[in-house]
Parts: structure tokens; sequence; C-alpha cells
């Protein structure tokens, strides 16, 4: 059995409104293992991109973390700035959903791929740009060496999102967390994008969170799934698992609401909203849309053991 | 039946002359021709810069087509005086894809929606506010609602609330322009089952803009599907996504992902991008990616044909 690569346990982020701390992310617990692709899926307020972000401790000064995040060796959350600086960008690396906001407009591709390089590997920046040169090759950017001189705005979406990913992998990082990578994408260029990423992940033994709200997605890219709601991690497991069959009524509910390109089916929503997060309910989050809610579900609910587990007190145990 | 809208080689070129420089040109939309039947619901679907929001906002002449004709109800409304149209505009609402930019946040949610009444049959605020108050119920909003402001709303109320402002004239014709693409699936799943509602309610019909294939597929009657400012193929949504003849349908379909592990494979790639409708490829736009291309794709452009009397495609090698 392959050991863990990353191991966050217990983690919640708390953010002060209104002088009242309100929990974000309300103690999740998953694995990240080596040359895998972990997706972790939900809908908008779910808590998936600041878990993200902790894992590289991004976030800011106002956000109180709580658990732990474990890489090699170390906590990630109780390392000090200077610390993770050697980290961040060097073996964990980070994309994001908007390539053009996360590019510097006034630079160079090539400068921007070469920066991280300069800074991490202490490569001069003749060294470096010529190793961009690859990079740009890897990310199957034609006309590499034209691409160098150019700046963001002259490129395609596709093409920004294929130097982020340049980017990230300039110093060969253990973990690529990618933020919805692919949503500001057309379907033809996000099939391009995802298979590459696939090919990436395999050729350099990566592993991949993937951050995401499109099942589809999940479905053809995932190893293992993390389903998120309002701040827990409520089922999680191998994607085949998952998908065939879906045991937490949220996860069961999202698959049904999701349209499909190859059939017509009664599309059945799930009735009410998104708890706020000043106002979360006691005990199981999902409980005030759930319509297999029980007297039990004013306590908040663990996950149960296994490689498939599910937080949920009308399921017995999973395995 | 008669077609409540009919479209006629519709063309939008946007382009300018200014002293000193080039003249540039941009042809958006080229030579597109549907029909929309009431009661209908006929899908655009498409990637970015194919023409797909340029032909909505032709339409309801929002901006005003450099070719073409678009019957209303028998009435050319790109012939019409300014009177005339707004008169008639009433009869054609749109719903935007953001419910953030699209709603007036300094106004109440009442006033939003008593401002067509106002427009298009003088009614004050006060006589209005039961036709307010019904339609804020119709789509599935508590009455109190109206005094409230937009930044109180979720992203899916707000949706609901701009449905609302569209359905308050009793329309016709809906036009909804990415209407459900900001919303997450599982509220963009109540959204479309009310909109489904509201057409069975009014029998009113929908021109359905949007570029995710499982929505046309769940939604539509009929689909467009545009590349590069023309119609590659059109049908009944069913029949066109099981056999597509373009080949830009197949890669279109097949590149959208399904949340089915038993479906998981490579999504089939399309090389290369979206050309610039600026500099367009000569002969079929489509031949740069296509994997069925041969010489006369890249010389001469297909014109749309008919392979039944609902199918029509523009291809010189459709797929069998």
């Amino acid at each position: 059995m392959t050991s863990p690569l990353m191991q966050v346990e217990d983690l919640s982020i708390s953010f002060k409104i209104n002088d009242k701390w309100c929990r974000a992310v309300n103690g999740v617990t998953f694995d990240i293992m080596p040359n895998e692709t972990l997706c972790i899926v939900g809908e908008s307020g779910c808590g998936k991109s600041i878990t993200a972000m902790s894992l590289m401790k991004l976030l800011p000064d106002t956000a109180r973390l709580g658990g732990h995040v474990r890489f090699g060796g170390q906590d990630i959350l109780s390392l000090k700035e200077r610390e993770l600086e050697e980290i961040r960008g060097s073996r964990i690396a980070m994309i994001f959903q908007e390539p053009m906001t996360s590019l510097n407009p006034v630079l160079t591709v090539g400068e921007q791929i070469a920066e991280p390089l300069v800074l991490h590997k202490g490569m001069g920046w003749s060294e470096a740009k010529k190793e961009a040169r690859n990079l740009l090759d890897l990310v199957r950017i034609p006309d590499a060496q034209k691409r160098l001189g150019q700046y963001p705005h002259e490129l395609s979406g596709g093409m920004r999102q294929r130097v982020m990913i340049a980017i990230g992998l300039a110093c060969r990082p253990q973990i690529l967390i990618a933020d919805e990578p692919t949503t500001a994408l057309d379907v033809t260029i996000q099939a391009q994008v995802l298979a590459l990423l696939e090919d990436i992940r395999k050729e350099q033994e990566l592993s991949i969170v993937m951050i995401t709200h499109d099942l589809g997605v999940v479905a053809n890219v995932a190893d293992r799934v993390a389903v998120m709601y309002a701040g827990d991690v409520v089922e999680t497991g191998p994607v085949a698992s998952i998908f065939d069959s879906p045991s937490h009524p949220y996860t069961q509910a999202l698959l049904r609401t999701v349209p499909r390109a190859d059939a017509a089916f009664e599309l059945s929503p799930i009735e009410g909203q998104v708890p706020s997060i000043q106002k979360m309910p006691e005990g199981c989050r999902f409980a005030p849309r759930c319509k297999e809610e029980t007297s039990k579900c004013n306590v908040t609910p663990k996950l149960s053991p296994g490689a498939h587990s599910v937080a949920c007190w009308a399921r017995g145990d999973i395995q | 039946m008669k077609d409540l809208l009919v479209v006629e080689g519709l063309g939008k070129t946007f382009g300018s002359k200014k002293f000193l420089q080039a003249e540039y040109a941009v042809t958006a939309l080229r030579n597109v021709s549907f029909t929309l039947g009431k009661g209908e619901t006929v899908g655009v679907v498409g990637e970015s810069g194919c023409g797909k929001s340029t032909l909505a906002r032709c339409v309801l002449d929002l901006i005003e087509p450099t070719t073409g004709s678009v019957l209303f109800d028998d009435t050319d409304l790109t012939k019409l005086d300014a009177k005339a149209k707004r008169d008639i505009r009433s009869r054609i609402q749109m719903i935007f894809q953001d419910p953030y930019s699209s709603l007036n946040g300094k106004r109440t949610i009442g006033k939003t929606l008593a401002e067509p009444l106002w427009v298009h049959e003088g009614v004050k605020y006060k006589e209005a506010l039961p036709r307010i108050h019904a339609v804020l119920k119709e789509v599935g909003l508590p009455v109190s609602a109206a005094d409230k402001y937009p930044h109180e709303f979720s992203g899916g109320q707000r949706q609901r609330i701009a449905i609302a402002r569209a359905l308050i004239l009793e329309p016709e014709l809906i036009i909804a322009d990415e209407a459900v693409s900001a919303l997450d699936v599982s509220v963009q799943a109540q959204v479309l089952l009310l909109m489904n509602s509201i057409q069975k309610e009014h029998g009113l019909s929908y021109l359905f803009i949007t570029h995710d294939l499982g929505v046309v597929r769940n939604f539509c009657d009929r689909v467009l599907v545009m590349y590069l400012g023309s119609v590659v193929e059109s049908g009944p949504v069913a029949e066109l996504l099981t056999n597509p003849k373009h080949p830009y349908t197949k890669s279109l379909r097949d590149a959208a992902p399904i949340p089915d592990i038993s479906r998981r494979q490579s999504l089939a790639l399309l090389e290369g991008e979206i050309p610039s409708p600026a500099n367009p490829p000569s002969g079929c736009a489509f031949h740069p990616r296509c994997p069925r291309a041969t010489d006369i794709c890249r010389s001469e452009a297909p014109t749309l044909q008919s392979s039944d009397d609902q199918r029509m495609f523009a291809c010189h090698n459709p797929e069998p």
C-alpha cells in the first residue's frame, strides 16, 4: 500500500463576519495519493476553492485555520511564510480558472514561465528561457519560440491556460492544484486541456487536485472524488464507485440535476438553496434540503470508514 | 401551423472606415434562416464567437442586421419605425445570462417589474401591484420580494426575477441568452423546470441560446448548431444529437463530458482553435479543424442542404 503524498486532517476554515466566526469549511479529511487525480466537486459556496487554497496556506490572515495539512513530514498550516515560499510553486503548484487575470499582462510569456525557475532552481535567465521553451513544447503550444516573446493578450483562452500549466509545471512539482481550470473554456478546448493534463500527469508522475463543479469532467478525469456540500466532505471514494453507486442523498440528487447531451430525462432539481455561511444549520448541513432527514440529523455525521465513505445518518456502513 | 417567427437570410457585419485607416469588417452572422413555431423551443448552440448572441440581438433588432428579414407574426421587424418597433417589442422579451448585471441594484424588485407595464401600457405602480404579485408567485417567489432589492437574492432567485420581468407583459416569444449558464446545476434544473411550466401555461415560444448541449437535449425541440457565424446543421434535437451529419456537431457532442463512468473515454479531440471571425478560413470555415476535410472544403463553402424535411446541414462530406 503506497502512503499518501498529502494528508488533510480535520481541516477547518473560519471567517469573521459581523463579529461572529463562521465556519466555511467544517473539518474535512482526505488524502492525496501519489500519481492520481483527485477531484473535489461541489456547487458554489461549498468551500472547495478555499480548501484548495489552504493546501498551500494561501488564505489571507483574516481566515482562522484549524486541523493539519501534512506534506513531506511537515504541517503546512504551521509553516512560516519563508518556509512556505520554498514549497509554493516549487513542490506544490496551482493553476486558476481565469488565465487572463492570473497572468501578468506586462510580462512576456517566456519571462513568466522562466521566473519560477530563477526563483526556485537558481537558474540564470538565459538558461531558464531555454527551459521555458521546452515547457511550451510540453504543453503542446505550437511555434514555441515565437510564443515566448508574446504577451498574454496575444493568446487565446486555451493557449493562456496552457501557459498557466507550463508555469505550474516549471519546477516539476509533486502536486498540481487546478481550480476550475477549464470552466472558462469552450467545450472543444476544454477537452484538449483535460487530455493534456491527463497525459502530463502520467508522464511526470504528478498528483493533480482538480476543483470543479462539473460532474461530467469528474467522470472523465478523476481517479478519486470528494463531494463537498456547505463546507463538509459528504462522500468520497473511487470514481467508479461514486458514479455507479452514489450513496449520500446529496450526491444522488446532484447527479439527477445534470442535463446530459446523450439522453433526455426528467430533471429533478434539489429544492431550496445552499445555506448561507452565517446561518448554517446545526448537524448535517444538507438536512434541511434532504428527503431522508432523520431525527439523528441534528448531530454532524462522520465519514464512514473504508475506501468509499459517506457522512450520512440514513446510511449504514458502506464499503 | 403558422410560424411565429420567420428569420430569413439574416446577416450582420460589424466594421468601420476611419480616416487614414484601413477599412475593417467582421462578419458575425452570415445568411441565417430559421423558423420558430408557436409554443416551440428552438435552441441555438455553439462556442464563443459563433454568432449566437449576435443572432439573438438581431432578432430583437437590438442591433440592426446588415441583411435579411425577421418576420414576427408576419411583420418585418427590420422595417418598422421606432413607435411600431416599441409596440411589437412588448410581445418579445429577453432574459440575459448574468442576473447580477441585468437587474438595477438601486431599484426594488417591484419597481423593476413595474417599469415594462409603465412603458408599454402606462400603468402606474399602485395599479400594477396585483400583476406584480401574481407574476412573483408564478415564478416561485414570495409577494414580499417586491419590496426588496436585488442584492438580497441569490443567483437563482435573481434569474427568477429576470423571468418575471420578461413574463409580466405576457409576451409570445422569450429570447433567453445563456439564461441558466451562470447557475449551479441544482438551481439550473429548478429554473429550467420553471421555464418549462411557464411555457405550458402560456403557450409561449423560446429562442434559447446556449453553449451547453446537455441543456439543449433536455429543453429544446429543435436546434441550430452555429460555427463562425453560420448555421452548420439544424434539426430536431434527439435525431441531430444521435446521428449528427456535420463533423462539427459530432465533435461538439463528443467533447461534452457526460457524468457517467460507463461513458468515460478520452474526450474526442478536435484539433486547433476557433478561427477569428475577422480572418475566416477559405471555403468551409470548419475545414482547418475537420477530420473529414477534402480539397473541395478548402475552396468552396458548402450550402445548407436538407436530408429530409426536418434536417439541414452544410457539409461536403457529411457523417454517414
